[in-house]
């Protein structure tokens, strides 16, 4: 029997070497709170390093290769587009272009900003677009974007043109599709592909990757398109549970979280270290409805219109948001361009159970689905309790967000659903894949009206800027008021939680956050 | 012996078999294309079905479940449809930080058991026996999750002794260490005391007794050695289930794991990547059990005669 004392005794060191060998000696974010703080006398001191916790996983560097939100934060640090949002203006500017011009609504010329340096050394040129374009084509989150393109014309180092396939008046929005950032033509010819995509031209330098555990980022010393970030280390670390996230962040072991939980906003409000963040989001919550199904009453708009005026979209938001939401009055997002502000369809009970008396609608049955998301469900329950005020029984079912999706592309028996919408880009955008008949997948409420699509596709086509806001404000109020596809409830709140000396957290309302200029001022 | 050894690997073909049939039968099944999540909301029918193509998923379920057999038996378990990189890799990345928390739950099972179990055996019918069964039964039924965030809250939060996440060396591991070993020190324990009760009233311990041999040497000589034996098994399983079922407490504590890979593939429908994590589970789930099985034949003489045969 002294085997078995052997063989547990052995068992235990086998352990304990496992478990206390591996991983101690890894370069693994220090301590913030032993951080010594850089700068000279007389100059304000930043913390050397600022970890922000993520909810979702970080997986690769290479911006064509993800379209996922927590890999995209992290690119933007490191790549540069050649347009983007400034998060300041909410205007579409050049990043990596220092000015363009639309000769036609089929042919652009572009200029690129002098001497913008890659962490590489190299010097961005118009062979690093051409190259980055050339690896697009076959990728499936570029080749979209890059498929518009039909002749790109290298006019010097510095400027190209392209001709389009189609007009697009727009089309300096299309570079700012976040899969689009511009990668060293060089880095690839003398590194191996796994090292050259990590090669940018942004603030921060790509340093380690834990999988599963953290994406570290280090200042660009020589960076030229930007200033010298003053904090010296951005580390990005993957903390899925919300709990956990608040946890560490009152601990002091992060500077920012990401996605705090609904039940923490208040907690981060009043603290007297930390804050909350706040920025009203682009995504469109809405009540949808398949205008297709003609075996269901969902198909006639009056029935659509009589719903929009029995929807307390106030009450809604309190539950589903906890008042975190500001209310729509029209399909369109607020902050976009283009947007006219409309009174849209009131709340209006009286009007609403007179219009469904007339159309026979009381007592009938609705059958809802959406995916599992918390405020999906609470806007789906808000909808069933309202509904029942009105003598309708709504039958909800709830699904993940990929079956979800698989259902509202496949199944023409759908009658009405919760989904969101945020329009990434430009204002056509905003319309043509979710209405426009041959707009894209996202076409879930089968409004099939060829008139809309005409307006759609002749606003997006009219160089005339006036004219465009006209019919822009022409399919707001057609939409909204008259053929409602959907009923817009609220653009969510976005939140963050960070220390309450940390600046340079942005939001962006509905792409991607940027964090380049994160910093901390030490006293 | 040898001949019993080379059996069992043998036999875990058709379990390695079943299990990737099951389960990628299983996710095929379920709702949700990840070709549709993946792709951006403008792409054309083309573009989606090219997507389809340059992932593998092209062609009918059965033929892709026999490419990737073929491919399986090569020893490649396919390219995540998400990450776009190698799954072995992937699964090897996150593996080494499973281990570690595996064994050093066991660690913390093992000393929370064994004295829990025997003092309750010897106690028998006393405080102390039911003292330790109520310990044990909260071990067992306290939700991990819950337990996790309770300790965070404790060690991290309010005394600031312990990190709350992440896997930055020693100290890291000690919350979810203690977490996940809770639960199987519970189930330990209760193996420990019965086991322990068993070898008691046999007779060569009384023989002992009656040689005039002190009680302390009894229990931890002559009973504690028999009564390890039926323990060493639960150590298998116990080992197999801390490597597959810490999801709860790799997410709480931002552990690095598999679990929190498998389940993130799934949720994402990245088909390989989660057919390749359970099969990984799977392989070493058995192997584990192989091992303990000849541990066992090696501590019991018994056993290696009956092999022998």
């Amino acid at each position: 029997m002294k085997k078995v004392t052997k063989f547990l005794i052995c068992l235990l060191l086998i352990s304990l070497l496992i478990t206390g060998c591996s991983g101690g000696d890894k370069d693994v974010p220090s301590d913030p709170k032993t951080e010594t703080p850089s700068g000279t006398s007389g100059e304000p001191k930043y913390k050397k390093e600022i970890i922000i916790a993520i909810a979702d996983e970080f997986t690769t560097i290479d911006p064509m290769e993800t379209t996922a939100e927590s890999n995209q934060i992290v690119q933007d640090c490191t790549h540069d587009l050649l347009t983007d949002t400034n998060l300041l203006t909410m205007q579409n500017e050049g990043e990596l272009v220092d000015s363009w011009e639309m000769i036609e609504p089929d042919h652009w010329r572009f200029k690129l900003k002098e001497n913008v340096r890659f962490h590489d050394g190299t010097i961005l040129d118009v062979d690093d677009v051409i190259f980055t374009f050339e690896r697009g084509k076959d990728k499936s989150t570029t080749s979209a974007y890059i498929s518009k393109i039909k002749d790109f014309i290298k006019v010097d180092d510095l400027t190209f043109e392209v001709k389009l396939h189609n007009g697009d008046v727009d089309f300096n929005y299309v570079l700012a599709a976040n899969s689009l950032a511009i990668l060293s033509k060089e880095a690839f010819e003398t590194m191996p592909e796994e090292e050259a995509v990590k090669i940018g031209t942004g603030p921060w330098k790509f340093e380690e990757f834990v999988p599963g555990d953290y994406v570290s980022l280090v200042r660009f010393e020589e960076c030229t398109l930007y200033d010298v970030p003053n904090t010296e280390r951005l580390v990005f670390r993957m903390i899925p549970e919300a709990s956990s996230r608040m946890i560490a962040l009152e601990n002091g072991e992060v500077d920012a979280i990401m996605s705090p939980s609904p039940t923490d906003y208040n907690r981060l409000s009043e603290s007297s270290n930390l804050k909350l963040i706040t920025e009203t989001g682009r995504g469109q919550h809405f009540i949808g409805f398949n205008c297709s199904n003609t075996n269901s009453i969902v198909s006639n708009p009056e029935f659509r219109k009589a719903i929009a005026h029995a929807i307390n979209k106030e009450e809604m938001v309190i539950a589903a948001w906890d008042g975190y939401a500001q209310v729509s009055t029209s399909i369109m997002c607020r902050d976009m361009e283009y947007y006219a502000d409309i009174e849209g369809i009131p709340y209006d009970p009286d009007k609403a159970k007179e219009m469904l008396k007339e159309l026979n609608a009381e007592g009938i049955t609705l059958n809802l689905i959406t995916s599992d998301a918390s405020h999906r469900v609470k806007m789906a329950e808000n909808f069933q309790a309202q509904m029942a005020r009105y003598g309708i029984t709504v039958n909800v079912e709830f699904m993940q967000q990929a079956a979800l999706i698989e259902r509202l592309q496949n199944d023409k028996n759908t009658e009405v659903f919760v989904l969101s919408w945020t329009p990434g880009m430009n204002a056509d955008y905003m319309y043509r894949n979710p209405i426009h008949s041959q707009g894209g997948r996202s076409f879930y409420a089968n409004l099939n009206n060829s008139e809309i699509d005409a307006l759609i596709d002749a606003a997006a086509a009219e160089v005339d800027t006036t004219k465009r806001a006209q019919m822009y404000e022409e399919l707001q109020v057609r939409l909204t008021t008259e053929l409602v596809p959907w009923v817009p409830i609220a653009q969510a709140t976005l939140t963050m939680g960070a220390d309450k000396d940390v600046t340079g957290l942005l939001l962006h309302p509905g792409l991607v956050h940027q964090f380049k200029t994160a910093e901390k001022i030490i006293n | 012996m040898i001949r019993y050894i080379i059996k069992r690997f043998l036999m875990m073909i058709p379990v390695l078999l079943a299990v990737s049939f099951v389960v990628y039968f299983l996710m095929d099944l379920a709702p949700g294309d990840i070709v549709g999540m993946m792709a951006p909301p403008d792409a054309t029918e083309v573009e989606i079905e090219m997507m389809r193509k340059e992932m593998g998923l092209d062609g009918t379920l059965p033929e892709r479940y026999f490419r990737y057999m073929k491919n399986l038996l090569k020893g490649d378990l396919g390219m995540s449809l998400s990450m776009k990189r190698p799954v072995i890799d992937i699964f090897f990345e996150r593996f080494p930080a499973t281990l570690k928390l595996a064994f050093g739950s066991i660690i913390v099972a093992m000393i929370i058991s064994i004295p829990l179990g025997i003092a309750a055996a010897t106690h028998h019918r006393s405080w102390l026996d039911g003292a330790s069964m109520v310990t044990a039964m909260l071990g067992l039924s306290m939700p991990s999750f819950w337990l996790g965030l309770l300790l965070i809250i404790l060690f991290s939060l309010k005394l600031g002794w312990l990190p709350s996440g992440g896997s930055d060396g020693f100290l890291s591991i000690i919350l979810p260490a203690i977490t996940l070993g809770a639960a199987q020190a519970g189930n330990l324990t209760r193996i420990t005391r019965s086991s322990m009760l068993e070898v008691i009233r046999q007779d060569y311990l009384r023989t002992a007794r009656a040689k005039g041999v002190s009680e302390k040497k009894v229990i931890y000589k002559h009973a504690l050695k028999n009564a390890l034996i039926p323990i060493i098994t639960i150590f298998g399983s116990t080992l197999g289930n801390a490597l597959g079922g810490a999801v709860a407490i790799e997410t709480v504590f931002s552990w690095p794991g598999v679990g929190r890979l498998t389940v993130s593939a799934i949720n994402s429908r990245d088909m390989t990547l989660a057919t390749g994590c359970i099969i990984m589970f799977t392989i070493f789930f058995t192997l584990t059990m192989l091992l303990v099985d000849i541990a066992y034949a090696y501590v019991d003489p018994r056993i290696k005669a009956q092999y022998s045969k």
